[in-house]
């Protein structure tokens, strides 16, 4: 026991070395260095839950990020960042250039960011990834689903953005457009998802473009917004067909750019309080073989409240919704018929969460959260619960305990 | 050790832990190549949570922290209204998502000032105490001293019946002090009969404008005019 908390005390101090090391010169400028590590570990009581063998207790959640940006003049930064995840089947340890940006800001009210970019859509899509801001080790799953992560998380294109105050003293309005070509991760949920289908996708993405606005409202600490993004997809692979497997695999293609989702949001800070809400209507139909469409209708919504109770520790709950409609056409008539019940526990997940963090340094933090899940919303999109970790089906409810740790610098 | 040694540390802890001797003045300094005197509460504001990156006459600004201690957070709790721990968070979320860089951060107040002396651009913060002959000391100026908030509630003062009926009339002129929350809080008199401003502060102590993002500073002239 004494020496486990020598090794804890000791790592923590080479933390804060670490942290405290965070920029350096190059061509006579400043190039600052920041990174996180965090490695979490899930138990669940029912179903095995986002890819990982929850039930029995599965450590295999760990990721990281490294980044580095230099400020070249009063105007112009240039950035990167590489990040990698193992989180169950998902990662797999393969590393992503996560963004890197050259931002330009001609004025408080115009800046342009360039190159691949973190996406603006509602409170946390761009920051989903840094749990570590937050007092929750996974943000609602049904807004913000880690496993699809990818499927909105950068585009490589521009964004335009800047902020523009209102007339009267009612506050500022922040805005952000973007367009540009998204490229879904291949160790990503969706692909995993549609591999039980006889789907295997070696290219996966398309076009996105959206906007954003949020209004801080004169009332100090609240901000409203609302995101639109539009999205293309289009998959190159190979297709199985499981009705007739000995036929192997033939070249598979497939295309849509009728998803689109809607995101409302408030927020209010008021000294160690923070409370959030925010709504998502996502809505996607792919055709995943020919001739075979499956309409996706989710709707999410959540109430988040966190509190400061001392200077390093932080508690927080949160109530999230998850509903999920399908219609089938076609080949994929074959799944049966649309079930639009919502009270079934294939099309929805209602979670009920509560969460501790405490910071045991600048740098060094420990989380435990409580999930108690009603639901397991797997109709024909993923959100957490897959069948692959499931061969012997779907128990209506998980409780889960995640455990996580991490520092950042 | 006794249960009620171990009760009395954790509350000598807790005690300690909670106390912070913040310091009670904290200067605005800024590089002297600097043309502005003074500085909005909001647009300082606005500078250090790097939504903004020039003041209003297009200067550019590079926003300097101090490192974590009493006059970071005595100078936080002022002007940004969020504590340490908070605004840590509030620029990692900028800085890992590549929307910006982490401001530069000095260690005490004799740094802050060298570095701020020879940086173009820079606005940072010392203690109250600290030499400050080398950088410009800005003067953080309530956001606004024109009437541009909206009045949601207005209370019409009470005519004195005497000077009524003596015929007597005239303008009032107020200063008021309107909280961020809409509320007048402060009435002072600038000019007009002591017993027509009486009514007058009375009046507008009712009042109520929409909320803005920080307090403000109103003129108001109330007229008191006799009915033919």
């Amino acid at each position: 026991m004494h020496r486990w908390l020598l090794r804890c005390v000791l790592c923590c101090l080479w933390a804060a070395r670490i942290g405290e090391a965070q920029e350096f010169r190059a061509w006579n400028r400043t190039v600052q260095v920041h990174g996180f590590l965090s490695q979490g570990f899930v138990k669940t009581d029912h179903n095995n839950w986002l890819t990982m063998n929850t039930r029995a207790g599965s450590g295999a959640m760990t990721d990281m990020g490294l980044n580095m940006s230099s400020q070249l003049t009063d105007k112009f930064r240039v950035g990167a960042q590489v990040y990698d995840r193992n989180l169950g089947q998902l990662g797999q340890w393969h590393p992503s250039l996560d963004w890197a940006v050259a931002d330009y800001r001609f004025t408080n009210s115009l800046g342009v960011r360039a190159g691949k970019v973190k996406t603006t859509l509602g409170l946390y899509n761009d920051s989903q990834d840094l749990d570590f801001l937050r007092v929750f080790a996974l943000l609602p799953q049904g807004v913000y689903p880690t496993d699809l992560r990818d499927t909105t998380m950068a585009h490589a294109g521009a964004d335009l953005y800047g902020d523009i105050g209102v007339a009267h003293h009612l506050g500022k309005i922040a805005y952000t457009a973007y367009v540009g070509q998204r490229s879904d991760s291949l160790y990503s949920g969706y692909r995993y998802m549609v591999q039980q289908w006889g789907v295997f996708f070696q290219q996966l993405g398309g076009l996105q473009y959206g906007a954003d606005l949020r209004w801080n409202t004169p009332l100090e600490g609240l901000l409203i917004g609302a995101s639109r993004i539009n999205q293309a997809l289009t998959g190159k692979g190979k297709y199985v067909n499981l009705l007739n497997p000995l036929a192997g695999r033939i070249p598979y293609r497939t295309s849509t750019n009728t998803d689109w989702a809607n995101q409302f949001y408030s927020e209010y800070l008021y000294r160690r309080l923070r409370l959030d809400a925010e709504y998502r209507r996502f809505y996607d139909n792919t055709p995943y073989v020919p001739g075979s469409n499956i309409g996706t209708d989710v709707r999410a919504w959540y109430v988040m409240g966190s509190y400061r109770i001392r200077k390093h520790m932080e508690v927080g709950s949160y109530y999230s919704r998850y509903t999920v409609r399908h219609t089938f056409a076609g080949l994929a008539s074959a799944f049966g018929p649309a079930n639009s019940d919502l009270s079934l526990p294939q099309n929805h997940i209602y979670d009920k969460v509560i969460a501790a963090r405490v910071d045991l340094n600048r740098f060094v933090f420990v989380k435990l959260e409580g999930h108690f899940m009603d639901g397991y919303g797997f109709g024909a999109y993923p959100n957490g619960f897959y069948p692959g970790q499931n061969p012997s089906g779907f128990q209506p409810s998980t409780k889960a305990v995640v455990l996580k740790t991490g520092f950042k610098f | 050790m006794t249960r009620i040694q171990r009760l009395m540390l954790l509350a000598a802890w807790i005690l300690i832990t909670n106390l912070q001797s913040f310091p009670r003045e904290i200067k605005i300094v800024a590089s002297p190549d600097l043309r502005a005197e003074t500085i909005a509460a909001g647009e300082l504001k606005s500078l250090f949570l790097l939504q903004r990156r020039t003041l209003r006459d297009g200067t550019s600004i590079e926003p300097v922290l101090q490192k974590p201690g009493a006059v970071h957070e005595a100078f936080l709790k002022e002007y940004l209204g969020r504590d340490g721990e908070e605004i840590r968070a509030y620029y990692q979320g900028l800085v890992f998502t590549g929307k910006a860089s982490m401001p530069r951060e000095m260690s005490s107040d004799a740094e802050m000032v060298a570095y701020v002396a020879r940086t173009r651009g820079a606005i940072g913060y010392v203690s109250g105490g600290a030499n400050t002959d080398s950088v410009k000391v800005l003067t953080v100026a309530p956001e606004s001293f024109r009437s541009e908030r909206i009045l949601l509630k207005r209370v019409e003062p009470e005519y004195p019946k005497e000077l009524q009926q003596r015929r007597i009339a005239g303008t009032v002129r107020l200063a008021l002090t309107v909280s961020p929350r809409g509320s007048v809080e402060d009435v002072r008199v600038m000019g007009g009969n002591p017993i027509l401003a009486e009514a007058a502060e009375k009046a507008a102590k009712e009042w109520v404008y929409f909320p803005s993002a920080t307090s403000s500073t109103i003129e108001v002239s109330i007229a008191f005019a006799v009915r033919p």
